[in-house]
């Protein structure tokens, strides 16, 4: 009985070997045939089409293996260190990076992207402009989107939002609150590209502010209570 | 008796002393915690936006096939794993939980760097090289979803500093124990030849200043915008109109404040020359779905003609708040002009126009001279990777590239692995000029 236990995880681990192993060194050596003058196909084609992207071949994508595709080979042959046979085998097809067509391990792009972190936008909005009109709301996301644009600001939303000192509702903790449902809305319009401010990358509530230095902004439009400035 | 009361008198003072100090230390640490859990948070929220770059670009990686756009490629992930590295190691996070994670962004960098290396030398990407991109780019994908719930349970439990730590913890722990058992060549590096100078990038300022091109017609006074304002917004039963401020950007507006009968609201910017209108938003909230996205950009594609916008074609469509925001370019003698971009907004409720945004077509439309292009189609469609397959023809596309010129383009859109992906190439020169991977965003949806 213990054998025969034995016999059977010794047969599957085997199989399961095999499984592994096989398609990393056998399968790959099938599939590949040797290309040289005179071969015609959409092989000669994939390897013409290469060699001419990559400056090694000026003659036409064809699919026949003439004099031209001969010389490019040779060429590219000689500058890889591959022996110069004028033949397409598996070292130079490797070399080429000749692609198996299907895309067998390849995963594509799972989940949802947060690239545009309207999040976050909202809960700077939310913390710096509640209870302002909604366009005054939209105007403070288009701020932040503006600053990413801009050389002097960070390059990212998150960037921007967290960068030190640069909008109060952030600096004392406010921000971290649920946005409501008009910030989550203003913030997905600023990011679509609504910007009723055109263009501003500071705004400041006159009634607030000691800081002189904003006053010399030209002011592009006032919102609200929020000047909006350049 | 009085020395008692005296005792009891500094006693006294010096609570107070210490209780002022105690409060002032207090208010300082809560201050000092909410800038460092703001760091954190941004390092945090760069991470993620750094490793999604690097997994589409490898992606891209995986379909381009000129040696001018894998030098983009490579150099971008080189580039996004560096300052992932940077950032992932400045979280509040044991570096014993970090340390695979790290491993795996230097690896993906040092591979970009090497395949740039490689590309500069006149070498094309290897199949061995091709296995290695495959591998690197399903781990940055699977390391993006990881990210990507940690984001979402730090945004619905509002997460603070010591949560942060131990959520973040055990999903770069769980990430760890998954990544690919496999020693990628690390290459030796010159990174002390770093160029000393910063290059400032394409948004300089005086290409920001650009003059609208879009902008046609004699000044306007505000009694012609009202004007302007009730013709755009017909079928709307307005109350009143206001103003309410000019605007100075690169395009002079007058705001208004149009309030309608049922109290909605509605914003607008009419240009001072011409009036036109830049943009609209009406702010009502859109509560069931009666129409189809179809019949939105049926409904956009009328509502633009009668304002004078002919030939604008869609190319891009989201949807979101029982909203649809879809996407115009226009386009002429079946050239589609990426540059001159309107947006509308269709409520789905009752098909009502609820937003407008024509900033890019007023900056960037003119009467262009559109050259001929020297390329077939059959030809441009030799220049892609055969690993991508194209289903439709490529139809013609004037697209912008970062220093603002303007190039002709046959574009293709392929599909590989189940990704989507749109390649320009050049229609004079052949060159691969841009490709772009569809992302997936919520309900956004490419309509080519």
């Amino acid at each position: 009985m213990k054998k025969a236990v034995l016999i059977l995880m010794i047969a599957l681990i085997l199989a399961f070997a095999f499984n592994i192993v096989y398609p990393l060194y056998f399968r790959r050596s099938v599939e590949t045939a040797t290309l040289y003058w005179g071969s015609t196909g959409e092989e000669v084609r994939e390897v013409q089409r290469r060699l001419k992207n990559w400056g090694y071949y000026d003659g036409a994508v064809d699919g026949i293996y003439g004099p031209k595709t001969f010389q490019a080979v040779k060429n590219f042959q000689a500058k890889h260190g591959i022996p110069t046979t004028g033949t397409v085998g598996p070292q130079t097809r490797a070399a080429l990076g000749i692609p198996e067509k299907a895309a067998e391990g390849y995963t594509p792009t799972r989940g949802v992207s947060s690239r545009d972190n309207v999040y976050i936008i909202a809960q700077a909005i939310y913390g710096e402009a509640r209870g302002e009109p909604y366009i005054g709301q939209v105007a403070v996301g288009a701020v932040i989107m503006n600053r990413v644009n801009h050389p002097s600001f960070p390059n990212t939303i998150p960037g921007v939002i967290f960068q030190p000192g640069a909008f109060t509702a952030v600096m004392d903790g406010q921000m971290f609150m649920q946005p409501d449902e008009t910030a989550l809305k203003a913030a997905r319009d600023a990011l679509n590209g609504w910007d009723p401010t055109g263009g501003a990358i500071y705004y400041y509530n006159p009634a607030k502010t000691t800081n002189r230095w904003i006053y010399s902004r030209p002011v592009l439009k006032v919102i609200g209570k929020h000047y909006f400035a350049k | 008796m009085d020395r008692q009361r005296a005792v009891t008198f500094v006693l006294l003072l010096a609570l107070v002393a210490v209780g002022v100090w105690g409060y002032d230390q207090y208010r300082q640490k809560n201050d000092y915690h909410v800038f460092l859990q703001n760091q954190y948070h941004r390092m945090f929220y760069e991470l993620i936006d750094h490793v999604e770059t690097i997994e589409a670009d490898l992606a891209k990686a995986m379909v381009v096939d000129s040696p001018q756009q894998n030098l983009v490629l490579y150099s971008d992930v080189w580039r996004q794993a560096f300052s992932a590295q940077e950032k992932l190691n400045q979280l509040p996070i044991s570096h014993l939980t970090l340390s695979n994670t790290s491993k795996f962004l230097t690896q993906v960098g040092d591979y970009g760097y090497s395949l740039t290396r490689k590309n500069a030398d006149g070498t094309p990407v290897s199949a061995d090289d091709w296995s290695n991109l495959e591998e690197l780019h399903n781990y940055a994908g699977y390391l993006a979803v990881e990210l990507q719930k940690l984001r979402a349970s730090v945004q619905e439990k509002n997460i603070s500093l010591g949560d942060l730590t131990r959520e973040g913890g055990y999903i770069f722990a769980r990430a760890s124990d998954n990544l690919p058992n496999r020693e990628f060549t690390r290459i030796e590096q010159e990174m002390v030849d770093y160029p000393t100078l910063i290059y400032d990038g394409p948004f300089s300022e005086h290409i920001q200043d650009i003059k609208p091109k879009g902008l046609v017609g004699d000044n306007i006074d505000y009694q012609r915008a009202e004007q302007v304002a009730r013709g755009f917004l017909k079928g709307v039963d307005i109350q009143n109109i206001k103003k309410i401020g000019n605007g100075n950007g690169d395009i002079k507006t007058y705001g208004l404040e149009v309030l309608t009968e049922g109290g909605n609201r509605i914003y607008m910017d009419i240009s001072r020359k011409g009036g036109h209108v830049v943009w609209m938003l009406n702010q009502r909230d859109v509560d069931s779905v009666n129409i189809s996205p179809t019949r939105a950009v049926e409904l956009a594609k009328k509502f633009l003609e009668q304002n004078g916008y002919k030939n604008m074609v869609p190319t891009y469509s989201m949807r979101y708040d029982n909203i649809s925001v879809i996407n115009f370019a226009y386009s002429e003698k079946d050239v589609v002009i990426y540059t001159d971009l309107i947006k509308v907004k269709v409520a789905l409720d009752n098909g009502e126009i609820v937003g407008f945004e024509a900033e890019g077509y007023l900056k960037a439309h003119h009467s262009r001279k559109l050259p001929e292009p020297k390329l077939t189609a059959d030809q441009a469609g030799e220049r892609i990777s055969m690993r991508l397959e194209t289903g439709r023809e490529p139809r013609l596309a004037l697209i912008p590239l970062e220093n603002k010129d303007e190039v002709l383009c046959y574009e293709f859109r392929g599909t590989f692995g189940g990704d989507d992906f749109l390649v320009y190439i050049n229609a004079l020169t052949g060159k691969e000029e841009r490709i772009l991977k569809l992302l997936r965003s919520e309900n956004g949806t490419l309509t080519i």
